[in-house]
């Protein structure tokens, strides 16, 4: 029955939908990254950015329930990822880690298993929290994730027992090059290109549209979403888990509320329907914070260069944001999935 | 199409040769002694809540770099100085230090707070590239968080503790009430290493209260409790282990409830730009780098201090402002001593130093310790809302 309804899913699969925004997402980065080790810095963070928006897409783009929670997943990802593989010196020297729980001292895995092991975390314990709030719809859903953000939160900024508290964790090991991270994103836009086509995408869609009617239909709401909680739960965890290995260290602050509404404001410039506006949202807001943090430093974007005064990155990001939900409430993207322009297609056809 | 393409191809290899032809002309000017300046980033929060203590210390670091290349460079190089700004954002430091590490830099500044500073020293540490923090208070930065060439030139919390418990024991009595800020690992271990030292001293904690504020600088909740409480210990003097506005807010609620004991704080409470939050403060002491109210007895300061007026319109708002200046003068002693700019050899030669004249004062370091404990610092008395200089004093026994 399931696999049937996959096959059904996959009827609407369409090369270009998935296949272009691919080539753009691995095309750009590498050809970005290979420019100066400032944007491979930069690329780093941006996939671990695309990773955490994905997952809001997954839930926030099918489920229409905004989710302010995923921060928490991120966190506990991170937190296990760079407890995991922070070395043993680490963890008996540095300050933050004095109170540290002795079976977290001794607790080791190599890079790959920490990854692993942030995803299944972060999807147990989106699983766990989202069988209690899945039951909520509308503005009361979203207080609640929010809720869940603090009491994760302040969870770890206050016990030191269980890592370093409102302090860094250092010495996480860092990802060598880009290929791992980059692999893991592109992994995950076709797993999340194909959940959106599967059953339990569609039907998830189907309770957004029109909750009564779907409901009507025989859709049990709580159980599909709690399903697509988890997974993207799972991928929350990952993203926490990776942009710890980007910066070497976690620090529970940098999953909070600026994480949380950047990711968000990623989702919603590019619109929260598709795979495609979250490519989109992620390349767009995170490129023009790029551009403008190159302008501050004084450095040529594309041959261009203008000074800007301290403090305008902030300024112009917020103002952009306000013109595209002006312009384009559905986002850069409109919902829909990546189409060649008109006149290509044609071509195509004919 | 094709002959079109070509064209282009050309031109773009034309434009590249010629680019390539311009660059190597200049630098083959430029070459005296040094093939190009010595770079020097600083990947610091000149906006955002670690601005009050970064900003000024970008200044003087510039300040500092200026007088050095007039009087000829270091090692027959001139020094170049960058500085861009964070936003007090530890992931944007880390992409700047990467810039400034792409462009060659040689010594990288971070911001003032080891957590904060991680993710950007550490992309220099892993660079080979010596990094100093002009004014960390904590141990933790340097080889207790893997970072061998991680320096502070701050005064660190062993010290700046003791010497607040050494004063407050030796002037203002023997039993104290703490006022500590959950916040940072800087105030936490502040009223920790308060406490160790006082004791040893003969004092008595009579009570620990504690308290929190937000990434914004506001208390995350009254303090009328804690307020209440210290009344009721009725100790001698108050440690109030925090930093504005937050720490502003606690003391205008002790002073507020009618308890006019003896406060005493840190380098986190110097300065006189939150004392619109307590009007005319009284009985309050604060231990940190050098006076900026114009009476230091330390000329350096007041020389830097007028160079920092000169450059930015304004006076230093906290004693922080030379710890820019005193790591450059570091990073010169060090290249100096090691005839050389390369990182692990910096390190090693900054390891060495013992009582090496700064103008934040001799400095120390060691194989395992990459701060100082053991500078004298200026002790600071505020009465009727005026900030007078009493005196500078150090550490006898910093707790390590």
């Amino acid at each position: 029955m399931f696999a049937k309804s996959w096959v059904k899913g996959l009827t609407r699969f369409s090369f270009t939908e998935i296949f272009i925004p691919l080539i753009i997402v691995a095309g750009s980065s590498l050809w970005l990254s290979g420019r100066s080790t400032s944007l491979l810095l930069f690329i780093k963070f941006t996939l671990c950015y695309l990773m955490m928006v994905l997952s809001l897409q997954v839930f926030v783009g099918n489920s229409g329930v905004l989710s302010f929670g995923h921060g928490s997943f991120a966190m506990v990802g991170a937190f296990v990822s760079g407890l995991a593989t922070a070395p043993l010196v680490i963890k008996q020297h540095a300050m933050s880690l004095s109170n540290l729980w002795q079976p977290l001292v001794d607790f080791k895995l190599n890079l790959g298993m920490s990854l692993l092991a942030s995803a299944i975390a972060g999807g147990v314990f989106a699983a766990l929290t989202g069988g209690f709030l899945m039951r909520l719809n509308g503005l009361a859903a979203g207080i609640a994730t929010f809720a869940l953000l603090g009491i994760t939160y302040n969870i770890l900024f206050n016990n030191n027992h269980i890592g370093p508290s409102n302090q860094a964790l250092p010495g996480v090991s860092q990802f060598s090059s880009l290929t791992l991270p980059l692999v893991l994103v592109l992994l995950a836009m076709v797993l999340v290109y194909f959940y959106n086509l599967s059953r339990l995408g569609r039907t998830l869609r189907a309770t957004r549209e029109d909750n009564m009617a779907s409901r009507g239909l025989g859709i049990n709401i709580v159980r599909v979403r709690w399903m697509s909680f988890m997974f993207s739960g799972l991928l929350a965890g990952l993203a926490g888990a990776m942009y710890a290995h980007v910066g070497g260290a976690v620090q529970v602050q940098d999953y909070y509320l600026g994480f949380t509404f950047f990711t968000l404001a990623m989702l919603i410039v590019g619109g929260s329907a598709s795979l495609w506006g979250a490519v989109l949202g992620t390349i767009v807001v995170s490129g023009v914070s790029q551009i403008l943090l190159m302008w501050e430093q004084s450095t040529p974007v594309l041959g261009v260069t203008i000074h800007l005064p301290i403090g305008t990155r902030a300024i112009v990001i917020a103002g952009m944001l306000v013109v595209i939900l002006l312009w384009r409430p559905n986002g850069i993207s409109n919902g829909n999935e990546f189409k060649l322009p008109n006149f290509l297609s044609k071509i195509k056809v004919s | 199409m094709k002959i079109f393409k070509k064209v282009i191809g050309a031109v773009a290899v034309l434009s590249l040769v010629l680019t390539g032809a311009s660059l190597t002309s200049i630098s083959a000017q430029a070459a005296s002694k040094c093939k190009s300046p010595i770079l020097i980033g600083a990947a610091m929060a000149q906006t955002g809540f670690m601005s009050p203590f970064d900003g000024p210390a970008v200044v003087t670091a510039q300040i500092q770099v200026n007088k050095i290349n007039a009087a000829g460079g270091v090692l027959g190089c001139q020094l170049q100085f960058k500085a861009v700004d964070t936003g007090t954002d530890p992931d944007k430091a880390a992409q700047i230090a990467t810039t400034f590490i792409g462009q060659g830099a040689k010594l990288l500044l971070v911001t003032c707070d080891a957590d904060l500073n991680y993710k950007s020293a550490l992309v220099a540490n892993t660079a080979g590239v010596l990094v100093i923090a002009p004014c960390v208070g904590s141990t933790a930065m340097g080889p207790n968080n893997g970072l061998k060439l991680g320096f502070s030139m701050g005064s660190a919390v062993p010290g700046e503790a003791a010497i607040m418990a050494e004063y407050a024991a030796a002037h203002l009595g023997k039993t104290a009430t703490l006022f500590k800020d959950m916040s940072l690992a800087y105030t936490t271990s502040q009223c920790d290493a308060f406490a160790t030292r006082f004791k040893s001293l003969g004092g008595r904690i009579v009570s620990t209260q504690e308290f929190n504020q937000t990434q914004a600088g506001h208390l995350a909740a009254p303090v009328d409790a804690q307020v209440a409480a210290a009344k009721k210990d009725g100790s001698k003097v108050i440690a109030l282990c925090s930093y504005p506005g937050g720490g502003a807010e606690a003391l205008a609620s002790i002073r507020k409830a009618g308890l006019d004991t003896a406060v005493i704080s840190g380098f986190g409470m110097d300065g006189a730009f939150w004392l619109g939050a307590v009007p005319n403060l009284s009985n309050f002491y604060v231990v940190t780098y050098a006076s900026v109210f114009g009476d230091d007895p330390n000329p350096g300061v007041n020389t830097l201090m007028a160079s920092y007026k000169k450059a930015t319109g304004q006076n230093a708002a906290t004693g922080g402002f030379i710890t820019g200046a005193a790591s450059i003068d570091a990073f010169v002693a060090a290249a100096k001593r090691a005839n050389s700019f390369d990182g692990v050899k910096l390190a090693s030669s900054l390891e060495s130093f013992r009582r090496i004249p700064t103008v934040a004062g001799p400095t120390s370091f060691s194989a395992t310790l990459h701060v100082n404990v053991t500078r004298p610092m200026a002790v600071i008395q505020v009465t009727k809302g005026v900030h007078r200089f009493l005196v500078y004093q150090s550490a006898k026994r910093p707790v390590l």
